[in-house]
């Protein structure tokens, strides 16, 4: 590169900072979001301001046109996720982790099957394209929109099919988001058969994490680290699926399988487990592991005024059948991981 | 700079995060009451 083109396409230092600039906004409405929903929950025995959070922050996107210099500011909040993500792993201990995530995968790894078959044979019912059910299945088996998005790249699938598979599980993490709390209540769950259930069926992961907080904070830890699991394996499940697409002759061919892997590992998974390793080892004094988890907390208030502050329902349509498709097979994982959740933990 | 912009947003909240840690090691945070 000549010293003329890199002039050109290296970034002045000011425009990283208007680009700092820019998020501050997006930042601020979505602190403003979180501690009202804190706010509000402190008035209401028995209530997780999660739930606060998110409903104003999705009033606020609905009712209110918010003009575009909030946009890139609240963009962030899946960074704010991972972090936290990271953060909460000072709490938790690497053997707690490991026996979450143990018995986690083993039913991670039923449920993943479960819901690509369940997908694929109500996508022929519906007459949906073979890449379209593939995309929903994947959505709801292993992590929502990373999952898609990874997946519409290894299948070659069209963008609209990646749109509608989207669309679905979006507004079924909005529905489940308000419902679980309510059933995981009206059925007196523990806090360990709700985390699993939610780690396990929840599919984008800010709403699991939503979800599991909204209930308790030792279901939301469970859930977090059970949704991580399935997390882990989404590489894998791609992959997979790149290789039977390719089989078909419907793709081309996957030249480098670990650096396919490795690209599709979420890497905050590796700072979770750091940061887990680091307080067992005792690393952290029991202090400082508290003040991490309350940032964690602080963080996670942005991710969830975030997440509601990106929930626009007129981008949620997705078409009558692709919408039933993804409503059959959430509600069969949903019924069925909870089966084996009360099987599994009894 | 463009070593910044090729970092992905997952090792941004891992490093977000670690830095957090780093200053909470120094005791930078022990007087806020969170």
């Amino acid at each position: 590169m000549s010293v003329n083109e890199t002039a050109i396409t290296r970034p002045k230092v000011t425009q990283l900072g208007f680009k700092g600039l820019s998020l501050l906004p997006g930042l601020l409405l979505m602190f403003a979001v979180g501690y009202a929903g804190k706010l509000i929950s402190g008035y209401i025995p028995h209530s997780e301001y999660v739930l606060f959070a998110i409903a104003i922050g999705m009033i606020v996107r609905n009712t209110i046109p918010l003009p575009k210099a909030f946009t890139s500011g609240i963009a962030t909040y899946e960074m704010w996720l991972k972090s936290g993500i990271v953060l909460l792993g000072a709490r938790l201990a690497l053997q707690e982790v490991w026996k979450i995530g143990a018995t986690g995968i083993a039913l991670v790894v039923v449920e993943i099957a479960l819901s690509i078959t369940v997908a694929t044979w109500l996508g022929r019912m519906f007459g949906l394209t073979e890449k379209l059910s593939s995309l929903i299945g994947v959505g709801v088996g292993v992590c929502g929109v990373s999952a898609i998005i990874g997946a519409t790249g290894a299948i070659e699938a069209e963008e609209d099919d990646a749109t509608y598979a989207i669309a679905t599980i979006l507004l079924f993490g909005a529905l489940m988001l308000f419902l679980y709390p309510i059933i995981g209540n009206w059925l007196g769950m523990s806090d360990t058969i709700y985390g699993y259930w939610t780690g396990l069926s929840i599919d984008n992961t800010a709403e699991t994490v939503a979800t599991g907080f909204a209930y308790t904070e030792g279901a939301g830890n469970i859930a977090t680290v059970v949704k991580l699991s399935r997390n882990a394996l989404m590489g894998v499940v791609i992959l997979i699926m790149a290789l039977l697409y390719a089989r078909k002759g419907m793709t081309s061919e996957v030249k480098d399988k670990k650096a396919f892997l490795w690209k599709r590992l979420p890497k905050f998974l590796i700072g979770f487990l750091i940061f887990s390793l680091l307080a067992t080892i005792g690393f952290f004094t029991p202090a400082q592991s508290k003040l991490i988890g309350n940032a964690s907390k602080w963080v996670f208030l942005m991710t969830f005024a975030g997440v509601g502050l990106s929930t626009d329902f007129r981008k949620l349509r997705a078409g009558i059948k692709p919408f039933l498709v993804g409503f059959g097979v959430e509600t069969v994982v949903s019924v069925v991981t909870l089966c084996m959740v009360y099987l599994t933990m009894r | 700079m463009q070593v910044f912009a090729r970092v992905s947003r997952d090792w941004w909240a891992v490093i977000l995060a670690s830095s957090f840690a780093v200053l909470v090691k120094l005791g930078a945070f022990s007087k806020i009451p969170w």
